[in-house]
């Protein structure tokens, strides 16, 4: 019975008594995140190619990708924000941004729209009578694969290296270029980063 | 003899948050035998393997516990990284230490305030979960998630850290060591926590070596056996000595968690002052192919991560045995022999994660 | 010095008596992991004493008894028993025996079959 205390956490107490709470008024006072807090994901849809690695790299499953619709849906309430998507992005236009996704009453999921595609649930449009289309950019329209008009082609390699799938294979020596159709996910980035202009997506 | 009766217990009970059910077969109020049922929650993740990219099975392996997730896909990765012959740099090595350590420390102090809660020393309970707060703030600082941290990759880490992020760390160990002593000092010296687990549930170490106890359960019964002398991540490069206590008791289960969070910081602070420069993750080409028995310390005890590749993509099999697996038959030894009161506080003295036993 | 960790493959005929052995030199049950080749099993049991790991290799037909370990390492039974529930294998004898009904799931033996 000699190891009876007295008042052992008297002390505690009455410190806790005079100084700050440990905790904040949550919903009064705002929540203070730390910048590299998984969050929720981001997207720049202007960006987005819709290649489809993010959905590919997912392990819910919860991202889809329609490269003819160009949009990119996201479950909220599946993603895990574990941030495997950001890295599997080619473009970097994927982002882990701090604050929790809200709670709802039913699940359901977001849908973006590229620029330049109908939005969801409209028909799409016949192409637009007056105005020439904008210009676009060497990358923008995904889809298809890289095809190599081996005529202008250099076997520079570029290709090969920029290829987020490693599908391309380029033998300098031998003078070939060769596609993994399968591995392709047809993002294009090959064809941007062609010096000569030699790839065309197909 | 007694008339015998049986009560169940679990899988909801007020003290124990595991969904872990027991048919207890008592004489009066004194156990005499006990049936463990679980599967309440198996959710098939080592199946995944199968379906899934190995790099990203990661994701899924760190998911499979709350509190040792980081553990669970570091095991996954060294696992993987023996198997492909990659020598990850040594800067991820250092970062992986850390990491395991402050999930030790959080995992711990989790246990404790748990403890505390069962004996009904409500404000012991408040006090270790909120020191346990403060490591989970710095997590949360250096991953971006408080208790997963998706920060592992085959080849090494995701997210380097910077100066101020690893004062902020020190700055946390040096405060959570100050204020774990009062705190250490009510569990071990207080003599309500004492009357409740002297002598409670005594483990002999021949007889934990033969039940398969592992972690903290064989080390307070004597066995000097830590995975971390494997020699896996930076730990050969750190100076460190199991703790080992010789009781066997749940007194000593207690001490011996307590020591391990000291210990803990020591190792942080090392492998900080130790923290190279340099690259924090290697590229991984191809896929594995062979197979691997990894094993490493977590906060519960050891778990044996084995990897079987085919060289594609997706592994043939991935096995997880969680230090809770193994450490199921010797708790129903302790509960031999013991009250029914005590029976909620024997299983938690094995620190049971009963989910991430049927992953 | 690394520690050891070594697959030893095994035939039934010696199994029990390796395990018996494995027994008398207090060793430590660390894991029992069942995995799918095409018709058979691979069972490994693996075993520690301090820092030191060998694993006993089993390969069994699809349908071929296997005898349970419990008698010797009666902390096997949970193991055996899920092994014996997810993929199927033919443990016999287990001390304990849940008889297919440790995890509560739909499917009977769903690691049998891949994907």
């Amino acid at each position: 019975m000699a190891n009876i205390r007295f008042l052992p956490f008297a002390h505690t107490a009455l410190k806790n008594l005079f100084s700050r709470p440990a905790t904040t008024k949550y919903p009064f006072e705002p929540a203070v995140y730390p910048e590299r807090m998984r969050g929720h994901i981001e997207i720049a849809i202007a960006d987005c190619i819709s290649c489809g690695l993010c959905a590919r790299a997912c392990p819910p499953g919860a991202l889809k990708t329609d490269r003819a619709a160009g949009t990119w849906t996201i479950d909220r309430f599946d993603c895990v924000q574990c941030g495997s998507c950001v890295i599997a992005c080619p473009k970097k236009c994927l982002r882990m941004a701090p604050g929790y996704c809200a709670p709802g009453p039913d699940k359901r999921s977001e849908t973006f729209t590229r620029p330049g595609f109908p939005p969801p649930g409209e028909k799409p449009a016949a192409p637009q009578p007056a105005g020439p289309a904008p210009e676009e950019p060497v990358v923008a329209q995904a889809g298809g694969k890289p095809v190599n008009d081996t005529s202008t082609c250099v076997f520079c390699t570029l290709c090969a290296k920029k290829c987020p799938q490693g599908a391309i294979t380029v033998d300098r020596a031998a003078k070939t270029w060769k596609l993994d159709a399968d591995s392709c996910v047809g993002c294009g980035i090959c064809v941007s980063a062609c010096p000569k202009k030699s790839l065309k997506l197909r | 003899m007694a008339k015998q009766s049986i009560v169940p217990f679990g899988p909801q009970h007020p003290v124990l948050p595991e969904p872990v059910h027991l048919d207890l077969v008592l004489e009066d109020e004194v156990v005499v035998g006990a049936v463990p049922s679980i599967g309440f929650v198996h959710r098939g993740l080592e199946k995944l393997v199968e379906t899934k990219d190995f790099k990203n099975y990661v994701y899924i392996a760190e998911r499979v516990c709350g509190i040792c997730s980081f553990g669970h896909g570091m095991g996954y990765c060294e696992a993987i990284e023996r198997v492909m012959n990659v020598e990850i740099p040594p800067r991820a090595k250092y970062l992986r230490t850390i990491w395991m350590e402050m999930s030790r420390v959080h995992s711990h102090l989790l246990w404790l305030g748990l403890l505390a809660d069962a004996l009904g020393f409500e404000s012991l309970f408040m006090q270790s979960w909120r020191l346990r707060e403060k490591i989970l703030d710095v997590f949360d600082l250096m991953t971006g998630g408080r208790v997963i941290f998706s920060v592992n990759t085959p080849g090494g880490v995701l997210k380097d850290v910077d100066g101020d992020m690893l004062r902020q760390l020190l700055r946390t160990v040096d405060e959570l060591q100050k204020e774990l002593r009062p705190v250490a000092d009510s569990f071990l010296r207080e003599y309500t926590v004492g009357s409740r687990l002297h002598g409670l549930g005594v483990l002999g170490p021949e007889q934990a070596v033969e039940l398969g106890a592992v972690g903290p359960m064989l080390r307070a019964s004597g066995v000097r056996y830590d995975a971390r002398q494997l020699g896996y991540a930076a730990y050969p490069e750190l100076d460190f000595e199991p703790v080992v206590l010789t009781e066997g008791d749940s007194y000593a289960r207690c001490e011996l968690r307590l020591r391990e969070l000291t210990q803990s910081f020591d190792l942080i602070r090392q492998a900080v002052g130790k923290l190279p420069e340099g690259p924090i993750a290697v590229p991984v080409k191809g896929n594995p192919d062979g197979e691997y028995f990894m094993r490493i310390e977590q906060p519960r005890g050891e778990a044996v991560y084995y990897v079987r590749a085919n060289g594609t993509k997706f592994l043939d099999r991935f096995r997880l045995r969680t230090p809770t697996t193994s450490n199921i038959p010797p708790m129903l030894e302790l509960l031999h022999g013991c009250q029914l009161a005590d029976v909620a506080l024997l299983i938690l003295t094995i620190d049971p994660c009963i989910s991430c036993t049927e992953r | 010095m690394e520690p050891i960790n070594e697959i030893i493959p095994i035939e039934m005929d010696q199994f029990l008596s390796t395990v018996i052995q494995f027994k008398m030199d207090k060793m430590r049950l660390v894991q029992i992991c069942a995995s799918r080749l095409p018709g058979q099993y691979e069972l490994s049991y693996c075993f520690a004493r301090d820092l030191d790991m060998w694993t006993l290799r089993l390969t069994v037909d699809e349908n071929a008894p296997v005898p349970s370990i419990t008698q010797m390492y009666p902390c096997a039974f949970l193991q055996e028993n899920e092994t014996a529930e997810l993929f199927g294998v033919k443990i016999e004898n287990i001390v304990n025996d849940y008889q297919n009904r440790l995890y509560r799931i739909d499917r009977e033996t769903p690691f049998k079959e891949k994907g």
